[in-house]
């Protein structure tokens, strides 16, 4: 079978799902953003009701020391409440948007997450000891009486049971005026930078209290807007680069050190549009929904509706490889405006080596495609296919004429169960995949 | 002719989402807002186009279509003006086309109806030619079809256009059947007539076009 990933050998089979089995999906249990942190020990989650699920792999077993640990709940935490600005009459949505795993400088994690408005640095931090033989107070926390105080002594540390806390250190707030669509780390460790539709802000993960505003597309008179910024990544090395997408479909890559307001790109890549394949929704699908860096900063990867694109930084004229991740929904545009699926953003990933790209699709299939050998495999993140260990396979859509076996026609997929988010660990073939309110862990399978 | 019926009901479909997304929960979405204008636009072009061929057509055999017109008033003036050369490429040629007033555009269905498929029947159906063409909606509507063109009554919001009414006319009764000409627009649009807009003719639609509009933009 297609082996995508690495090797000729490698196929995908079925490690965990997370999450209610319930056909009644409550909409604050979707699942809006997956990412791993720099280990792939934790794998964060963050829903539309503003909560964050980081789950941690277990060591592996000495029973079995080829298998991999599970991901276990690590912490669970309410990131972000919903909020009203009376300004303007409008309430903001406490769904999480992104979260960026900060590099880890010591005994606790630290991630950013956001939501529409406002940024929050949280530090998850374990606490396994406690302090016993307090001379003031008794062990439940009442004051001892000053009076019956005989002696004194000093507190020991007792092990206690694991306890996992998370405390929002920072709040980044009040610093954009429409809504976050990205937030990424910089390669110095020390400042991010987060976007949204017009503006995108540098910030210093100490201050709260100021951004530097480095990008700002707004013009003087909205009336002639004519594109939004729908993504922005800061470079995996150079932390003078970043990148932002537009809903016109092209990129553009700034160096900070050329001026302080980055309006003016210092590359700006894009796509000749096709004429013929032109219609009432040609500007729609060519909106650029993600981008990201290789790894190796050499190359970077964007997600419009139908493909995924990978570009060479140094070439500006059109991307070195495109995927069609479903062409078969060409036809079907105009259903896909009419139920809004046309609007669906979909996000993309690389493997720890840049060899494979993932992204996802409709009916709980997602796509991978291998960069060497030019193969692609279409998986689906179902219940029925999740046997333990069982090996996933490949799907394929029939798009038109006789369907053979196996094949699911065009109109047959739902759209309503739609992978928007995909995550892969940054050194194993281990991936999670989104599914409405699912999470799906699937890993290759050790030959 | 299909393409016009399938621009047509994009149009109505754009501005119902456009609608609706205003009560979403976390506001408006620029970028959708934008979207939604952007499909606006192309259905816009299109119908331009094909209504251009038709009315070069209907020109020959009937003064002015008076119906048609009131579709894209709305519409047009929905979308962003954009500098970079698309339809609007006059802008202010493009407003005066607009103006041909109204509603919105379900509106003259049934007025239009008969006046459309004739000439349209013989309007080739090509979609190449949205590409090419840059409508100039000034050369369509002549003041004169404004005046006697008739306001529809239907319409995909009706709240909005009531909206209007009574915020200019505070507790009085809509009580003119819509579908007769009335001085109430044409004083309407005199006062909005200053904005620069060169045939100051029945240009109610317009109103509610602009309005929706900076309801896109407004935040």
């Amino acid at each position: 079978m297609a082996g995508v990933g690495g090797g000729n050998d490698l196929q995908w089979c079925f490690a965990q799902v997370k999450g209610a089995i319930d056909e009644d999906v409550a909409e604050a249990d979707i699942i809006s953003t997956v990412e791993f942190n720099y280990s792939g020990d934790l794998l964060a989650t963050g829903d539309k009701g503003g909560r964050v699920v980081i789950f941690q792999r277990e060591q592996e077993s000495k029973n079995h020391p080829h298998s991999r640990g599970e991901y276990n709940v690590y912490s669970t935490f309410q990131s972000h409440e919903p909020e009203f600005d009376y300004l303007k009459s409008l309430e903001i949505e406490e769904k999480i948007n992104k979260i960026r795993w900060l590099p880890q400088q010591n005994a606790a994690h630290s991630l950013l997450s956001t939501n529409d408005k406002t940024i929050k640095l949280w530090k998850i931090s374990e606490r396994d000891k406690k302090a016993e033989g307090y001379n003031l107070k008794e062990e439940d926390g009442r004051l001892r009486d000053p009076f019956r105080i005989t002696s004194l002594r000093v507190p020991v540390l007792q092990p206690m049971d694991l306890m996992v806390e998370a405390s929002p250190r920072r709040i980044f707030a009040n610093a954009h005026t429409y809504h976050i669509n990205s937030i990424s780390v910089n390669s110095d460790h020390e400042t991010y930078l987060s976007a949204d539709d017009l503006r995108i802000n540098l910030w210093h993960l100490e201050i709260t209290d100021r951004s530097f505003n480095i990008v700002d597309i707004k013009p003087a008179n909205m009336e002639e807007l004519t594109e939004v910024i729908t993504a922005a990544e800061c470079h995996p090395n150079q932390c003078n680069v970043f990148v932002y997408s537009s809903s016109k479909g092209t990129i553009r890559l700034c160096d900070m050190r050329a001026a302080a307001l980055c309006d003016r790109h210092t590359k700006f890549f894009e796509e000749p549009e096709d004429p013929s394949s032109r219609s009432f929704f040609s500007e729609i699908i060519s909106s650029i929904s993600d981008v990201k860096f290789s790894h190796s900063g050499r190359y970077m990867m964007t997600r419009d509706y139908l493909s995924v694109k990978v570009w060479d930084l140094n070439m500006e004229n059109r991307p070195v490889e495109t995927y069609q991740v479903h062409e078969y929904l060409r036809s079907k545009l105009c259903s896909l405006y009419e139920n809004d699926c046309i609007f669906d953003k979909f996000e993309c990933c690389w493997n720890g080596t840049d060899s494979a790209i993932m992204t996802g699709s409709y009916n709980n299939f997602f796509r991978m495609f291998d960069r060497n050998t030019r193969r692609d495999i279409t998986l689906e993140a179902s219940r029925e296919s999740s046997k333990p260990r069982g090996i996933l396979k490949p799907r394929k859509v029939c798009t038109g004429g006789k369907r053979k076996k196996d094949e699911i026609s065009v109109d047959s997929l739902d759209f309503n169960k739609k992978i928007l988010h995909t995550a892969w660990h940054p050194k194993e073939n281990v991936i999670a995949v989104a599914a409405t309110n699912n999470l799906y862990i699937f890993q290759d399978k050790i030959n | 002719m299909e393409l016009n019926a399938e621009a047509k009901r994009i149009m109505a479909l754009s501005l119902g989402k456009l609608y609706s997304s205003r009560m979403q929960r976390g506001g408006m979405k620029l970028h959708r807002s934008l979207q939604l204008s952007l499909v606006m636009r192309s259905a816009r072009d299109i119908y331009f186009t094909a209504k251009l061929e038709s009315d070069a057509e209907a020109a020959g055999r009937q003064p002015g279509a008076p119906g048609e017109d009131e579709e894209v008033a709305m519409v047009t003036e929905a979308v962003p003006a954009q500098p970079a050369g698309q339809a609007a490429t006059d802008p202010q040629q493009s407003k005066t086309g607009t103006e041909a007033h109204m509603e919105t555009e379900p509106s003259p269905e049934r007025s239009c109806a008969p006046a459309v498929t004739q000439p349209l029947t013989e309007a080739p159906s090509n979609v190449p030619a949205k590409t090419e063409c840059k409508p100039k909606p000034a050369q369509i509507v002549t003041p004169g079809d404004k005046e006697n063109a008739s306001p529809g009554s239907g319409s995909a919001v009706p709240a909005l256009a009531s909206d209007r009414h009574s915020r200019k006319r505070r507790g009085k009764a809509a009580a003119e059947p819509e579908f007769l000409p009335s001085k109430k627009p044409r004083m309407e649009q005199r006062k909005r007539g200053e904005s620069g807009l060169q045939s100051g003719s029945c240009r109610g639609g317009a109103s509610l076009a602009s309005t929706l509009f900076r309801t896109i933009v407004a935040f």
